[in-house]
């Protein structure tokens, strides 16, 4: 037995579903939908790829993503969504399944058939009644007929069979986040007067007939179903927590052989799986449907990203299989590591949703913490043997020159980072410190890369002022210098204003060098501006943001968008947007609107939180000094942790 | 409140900046959520505010149900919802909407899709009524 094994008994215990062996009780959830596939539904080499490391991540079940079960795409909810409606597809989901099996799990294959959130290549969706969307990028309505109804059970049928003829052990619906079955057990969207409606049995007789129909078609191959364990709609008509148990319930007495437990629906207006819930928060409901479905295993995940956690939970009979999925993206290691107790090694997912984001922007997932994903069928992201082994210098510990070191590194290089402070993390120390979701979540990017660069034996040189005397005193030690040292606040944008002597770096707030006054405007209302304000906010700060846009928050991920406006709301922030900054003095700053309008902000800090600059000066002044000079991250232009990240694993893998 | 029609065309001029990009025509429903939930009786009513060539105006129209409401957009309040407006509390009603939508208390059902939404000029004025909260998988 390997160390992690011995110390997380309960996860690495062998289970069952239905008549299949698990190897352990870590389910590999189908939460999210690559997006890597043709319009038309077919699986391509890109996708064969990514399934071949979801196979070898060491889940005892796989779930493969979900396919749509109709020809006429109703229930596609995504641009490149599999299909799994004709036998044409099934080649690759032999593949697909045989990989799964090659690797020792159990091949789970879900169908998803999105309902309100389908027909993405029609004018149209379907639900059992006429509710509007509330999202309005999903499609407008159409009522399903009982013929609609009974064609729709038998497609899911014709699916789950072909499922099992390419070789998938066992199938599963998804109702989660209020796809189509989710739609029928609702009573937010499912509003009928006949037996597919009104009570809680009628809503329920769509998810019990499709459940019997699959049954008895396939009696000997377990199926899983998708279910909320709160759908967060109850105070829109939706059902509640007790309702949601009893559906629970049904499908348990439909025959189910697993019920994995979700929570909220996609147009819920609380958050369910964003960084800025704590792990484990949503445990109670596993723990519910454990008592409410004695003899069903129940299988979990939201918001629980941490083996730790879920093996207490498995060991407290809170659940009997640790659902993961997005953990696995950012690492897909994690359960390897977790089995030979190198946890502390694990890449964690931070939450930043950039895979969902990129999803719902109807492009292909990708990962910011994990730069290979989706990337798996091309040999440039491959981190192999370099040919030729180079003396690599990178000026920078912060998320690019770290990212950049360590894959050089794994690649047989000799790396040394040089670095101005005396920490890894350059800027994002002082900003995750002000995150408000979970600040542990961004300072686990630093821990990583101290940990593997330990690991792998990166050289660490800091307080080391890189320039031109310093280059001239390591001239011919190395073969490539990698220029990874960042980006700064543009102070010279502020040219202009008067008084501009007054302005403090927000820089220099958040790596704390300058503690602000009470009273504070911050000019700038992207995210590094809005990371300061919401900080300084919540100590007691008076805080204005002046923003020269319409609107702020323009450079946050969409996803979390909302989150940022939420906070200034809830701290009390002042927004002006449209505006302009004018003067500052010691009474505060003097700020224009878009008509010209001046307003005093009274402030006795004024923060330039605005446009920022690339360190780019190394570059002129190391050109004919070192063989290779490249750059990567903000150095080349300011953008966030998911270029630096990116950029430095590809420059990485290729120098 | 919202049963109010001419205070609300009195709200809506006091804000009227913000309607201003909408295509003549364009109209947005406020219901209180208790009517959509219910079946439809013949006394369910809701406001219509439409945008008109001098501007908004406010009316009382029936509300048969999602089908058959003759709007863009059809904003549904909870019961914290309908007190946030009563009593004559409809002043800044846009910066109220968006607290009701933070806080769950109002809902926005779209009759149009999103790139209609915009073309018929709605892209500001669904920011400043919280559509930004409403998003998927957060």
């Amino acid at each position: 037995m390997l160390e992690g094994e011995r110390k997380l008994p309960h996860l690495f215990r062998p289970g069952r579903l239905g008549r299949y062996a698990a190897p352990n009780l870590i389910k590999y959830g189908a939460c999210c939908v690559s997006n890597y596939n043709t319009r038309d539904g077919y699986i391509t080499p890109r996708e064969l790829a990514r399934t071949r490391v979801i196979a070898a991540t060491g889940c005892g079940i796989i779930t493969n993503q979900g396919a749509y079960p109709d020809p006429k795409g109703e229930g596609k909810s995504y641009f490149r969504q599999v299909a799994l409606y004709d036998d044409k597809f099934l080649p690759q989901f032999e593949i697909i399944a045989r990989s799964i099996h090659d690797a020792g799990a159990v091949a789970i294959q879900q169908i998803l058939h999105a309902g309100r959130y389908g027909g993405i290549d029609l004018g149209y969706c379907v639900q059992p009644s006429v509710v509007p969307q509330t999202l309005p990028h999903f499609r407008p309505p159409r009522e399903m007929s009982k013929e609609d109804i009974r064609r729709c059970i038998g497609e899911h049928v014709d699916a789950a069979k072909r499922a099992v003829r390419a070789g998938f052990d066992g199938l599963e619906v998804t109702s989660f986040m209020g796809y189509l079955l989710a739609s029928f057990n609702s009573k937010f969207t499912n509003r009928r007067g006949d037996e597919y409606g009104g009570s809680i049995e009628n809503r329920g007789r769509f998810m019990r007939e499709l459940i019997d129909a699959v049954k008895q078609a396939l009696p000997e191959h377990p199926l899983v179903v998708r279910l909320s364990g709160a759908e967060l709609m109850d105070a829109w008509g939706g059902n509640s927590e007790d309702e949601c148990f009893e559906l629970m319930r049904q499908a348990a007495s439909a025959g189910v052989d697993m019920i994995s437990v979700t929570v909220g629906w996609q147009e819920a207006p609380e958050s369910s799986i964003g960084r800025d819930v704590p792990p484990g928060h949503w445990n109670h409901l596993a723990a519910r449907a454990k008592r409410s479905c004695p003899g069903i295993p129940i299988a979990f995940g939201n918001r629980l990203p941490s083996p730790v956690m879920a093996d207490e939970c498995i060991g407290r009979g809170e659940f009997d299989f640790w659902e993961v999925c997005r953990p696995l993206l950012a690492d897909p290691e994690l359960v390897h590591k977790a089995r030979e107790d190198r946890l502390h090694e694990v890449r964690r997912c931070i939450g930043s949703l950039n895979c969902l984001s990129r999803v719902f922007r109807d492009l292909p997932y990708t990962c910011t913490m994990n730069p290979a994903l989706g990337h798996e069928v091309e040999p440039e992201y491959a981190v192999t043997s370099a040919a030729v082994k180079k003396n690599i210098m990178v000026i920078g510990a912060g998320p690019a020159g770290m990212e950049f070191a360590i894959t050089a590194t794994r690649r047989g290089h000799a790396v040394t980072v040089y670095e101005r402070s005396g920490a890894i993390g350059g800027n994002l120390l002082g900003y995750a410190a002000r995150d408000l979701a979970r600040p542990d979540d961004l300072m686990s990017i630093v821990r990583h890369y101290e940990v593997m660069a330990a690991k792998h034996g990166v050289e660490m040189k800091f307080g080391t002022e890189a320039n031109a005397k310093f280059m001239r005193s390591v001239l011919h030690r190395y073969d490539v210098c990698v220029v990874a040292a960042g980006a700064r606040t543009d102070m010279g944008a502020y040219a202009h204003v008067a008084g501009r002597e007054r302005l403090v770096d927000a820089l220099d707030v958040a790596q704390g060098r300058v503690q602000p006054g009470r009273r504070v405007a911050v000019i700038g209302g992207g995210k590094i501006g809005l990371a300061i304000a919401e900080s300084l906010a919540k100590l007691g700060a008076q805080v204005t943001v002046v923003e020269a846009d319409k609107r702020i928050a323009g450079d946050v991920m969409p996803t979390f968008k909302w989150r940022h406006m939420t906070w200034v709301e809830e701290l009390g922030i002042a927004v002006r947007t449209s505006s302009r900054l004018e003067s500052v003095s010691a009474a505060g700053a003097l700020v224009v609107d878009a008509k010209g309008a001046p307003t005093e902000i009274a402030a006795d800090t004024v923060i330039a939180a605005g446009p920022r600059k690339s360190n780019q000066e190394l570059f002129a002044e190391f050109e004919w000094m070192v063989d290779e000079l490249h750059g990567c991250g903000d150095a080349l232009m300011p953008r966030g942790i998911d270029a630096a990240i990116h950029e430095g694993y590809r420059l990485g893998c290729r120098v | 409140m919202l049963e109010d029609a001419q205070r609300w065309t009195r709200t809506l001029e006091a804000e009227a900046a913000l309607f201003e990009p909408l295509r003549r025509g364009a109209r947005i429903g406020l219901v209180a959520e208790a009517i959509v939930a219910a079946r439809p009786t013949r006394a369910s009513e809701l406001v219509v505010w439409e945008r008109v060539e001098t501007g908004m105006r406010a009316a009382l129209e029936p509300y048969a149900g999602f089908e058959s409401a003759a709007v863009d957009l059809l904003v549904a309040l909870d019961e914290d919802g309908v007190r946030a407006f009563e009593g004559g509390r409809e002043a800044g009603f846009t910066r109220t909407l968006r607290r009701l939508a933070r806080g769950g208390h109002a809902l926005f059902f779209a009759r149009r899709s999103r790139s209609e939404l915009e073309e018929a000029g709605y892209d500001d004025l669904l920011y400043e009524i919280g559509f930004a909260y409403l998003g998927t998988c957060r």
